[in-house]
């Protein structure tokens, strides 16, 4: 395997990628960034990018969105393995720390958009398989479940409820105590 | 939410870190409710996500009221903080009501007990109950005239990661205390005889009165002393004795003679031994199939000064209670009759206050696995 500093992988770093959103907006962005998307990753692989990648399923207001997030957690993948090639003294972790603090502040900060905003970071996540934005986007929504009544989180995600009274109190009674 | 397709519902499901939220979830629509009982999906779930303990159950080493009646039905102690309402843990649907039960062992959401009216038989009648669900099932004495104990073992994982419920479980019981035979109860079947290998180590003239040193995760461990250190394992699903040796570093005969010693069930699932010695406590736990090491240890005095209420002057401590991942020591104090109790964390040593005569065995219960989710499924 090629180490971080080889030649070929500064090659590959400076390799542009575009991406075509569903209203046909085009983002140019680095393979690094890119390739935190497995789907994209097995399109380079497969060596079909020539002309831009179209993303039929994503908006440009949400690709934006993604884009951000690929670009800050590739600049952390990077920092990670520059740091763990390198023997780690005191001085390595202490940044590790303050890089990871910095990212999870990131994260944080990310994560405050509507509702409305966060499903569509979770279907875009899911079709684009970014591992660390599905967990992020899923972990925020689930957080959010946790504590409520059904008739709460209906309330919150404007779900139809689908069951009749005498359904619902049939479920309650399979599982009692998870209701009082 | 109508947009989110089943692959990112389930995504976001399966991140619900908590068991009663999970079943609140499946009663939001029926979209929700079919993909938590979707079994790749509860299987995956519990694979993330083992079922908390609600609490556990003792049964008391005094009389104590319910409803202004004094009796000795088993008491629950709820985790803290509380999963579910105590209401939801109460043993009065049993037959004859809580007090004429003791619960004999635990394991997952099960509970097995004996019934206590049984003068003038043999053996008593057990019980399997899930309380959870108010469920029981009655159980027949095991053959023979002698029981030395019974234990709740897991059965086969089934296809939604379940290993212990109602119509998933076996009990075994040891019929004497030469340990030459078990029967084993399956959940839908009766009892049937295990024999147990004459020739497994440990099985020999001094093994007829070997000291129970408890048991974990479905195996129980007995201790001869004859200063050999050896520690015999009695696997329960399959009946085969193993034997492991314990690290020279303690006298063990002495340890066990004096009761200060016991082997209980670490938050691993994997056995401890706990032995109090001048003040210390030691924690061991297996090094190998074969050997045994110290683990951890603190000094008492240390770990609890701090604690609000702590006697100055005290004369020794003593284990009164044990449980899973958990042990309570009472600390004797000087002068006066009544003991100071302190619960010691297994994996963090962290000592914290407890409760007063919480019996002997502390019979963890978890949240069943998986939930009942048989309505509205269509």
């Amino acid at each position: 395997m090629a180490s971080a500093g080889s030649g070929d992988e500064k090659a590959a770093a400076a390799a542009m990628i575009t991406l075509i959103s569903s209203d046909n907006e085009k983002f140019e962005v680095t393979e690094a960034t890119a390739t935190l998307s497995q789907t994209i990753r097995h399109m380079i692989e497969d060596g079909c990018t020539d002309g831009g990648v179209p993303l039929p399923n994503v908006t440009s207001k949400i690709l934006a969105r993604v884009i951000e997030y690929c670009k800050k957690h590739a600049t952390a993948a990077a920092g990670e393995e520059g740091s763990s090639s390198s023997f780690s003294d005191a001085a390595f972790l202490e940044v590790d720390r303050a890089f990871l603090e910095e990212l999870e502040e990131f994260d944080d900060a990310f994560l405050e958009v509507d509702r409305a905003t966060l499903f569509d970071l979770i279907l875009a996540a899911n079709y684009l398989d970014i591992k660390g934005l599905l967990n992020l986007t899923c972990q925020k929504v689930a957080d959010s479940v946790k504590g409520k009544t059904p008739e709460q989180i209906r309330e919150m995600y404007n779900i139809v409820n689908d069951l009749t009274p005498e359904e619902e109190a049939e479920i309650r009674r399979e599982t009692q105590w998870a209701f009082e | 939410m109508d947009a989110m397709n089943d692959d990112a519902l389930s995504l976001i499901l399966e991140r619900v870190d908590s068991h009663v939220s999970l079943v609140r979830a499946a009663a939001v629509c029926r979209r929700w409710r079919r993909a938590v009982a979707d079994a790749a999906f509860l299987r995956r779930y519990r694979s993330l996500h083992a079922p908390p303990a609600a609490g556990y159950y003792h049964n008391p080493t005094a009389p104590w009221g319910v409803d202004g009646k004094l009796g000795y039905s088993p008491v629950f102690v709820p985790s803290s903080p509380p999963i579910v309402d105590v209401r939801h843990l109460s043993l009065d649907f049993l037959p004859g009501g809580a007090e004429s039960w003791s619960v004999q062992d635990s394991r997952g959401s099960l509970l097995v007990l004996m019934d206590t009216r049984y003068h003038g038989r043999a053996l008593p009648d057990l019980a399997i109950c899930e309380p959870l669900t108010r469920s029981f099932h009655m159980i027949p004495p095991p053959p023979g005239s002698d029981c030395w104990g019974s234990i709740l073992l897991d059965s086969e994982v089934n296809e939604v990661g379940g290993r212990i419920s109602m119509s998933n479980f076996r009990l075994l019981c040891i019929n004497g205390v030469t340990l030459t035979s078990t029967s084993i109860f399956t959940a839908g079947s009766s009892w049937s005889e295990m024999n147990i290998d004459p020739m497994a180590p440990g099985i020999g003239p001094d093994f007829r009165h070997p000291a129970i040193l408890g048991r974990a995760s479905g195996s129980w461990y007995f201790y001869i002393r004859d200063g050999s250190r050896t520690l015999i394992g009695l696997d329960g699903s399959t009946g085969v004795f193993s034997s492991s040796v314990l690290p020279a570093i303690e006298n063990w005969d002495v340890h066990i003679q004096s009761f200060n010693c016991i082997l209980t069930e670490g938050c691993d699932g994997n056995p401890r031994i706990v032995a109090l010695f001048d003040g210390t406590m030691k924690v061991f736990s297996r090094l190998d199939s074969t050997e045994w090491a110290l683990e951890k240890m603190i000094q008492l005095s240390e770990a609890t000064c701090s604690l609000s209420g702590y006697p100055s002057s005290f004369v020794g401590h003593n284990i009164s209670t044990i449980g899973v991942g958990f042990i309570i020591l009472s600390q004797r104090v000087f002068g006066i009759a009544e003991q100071w109790p302190f619960s010691v964390n297994l994996e963090t040593m962290e000592a914290s206050p407890a409760a007063n005569n919480v019996g002997r065995i502390a019979y963890q219960c978890e949240l069943p696995w998986p939930p009942a989710l048989h309505a509205c499924l269509d």
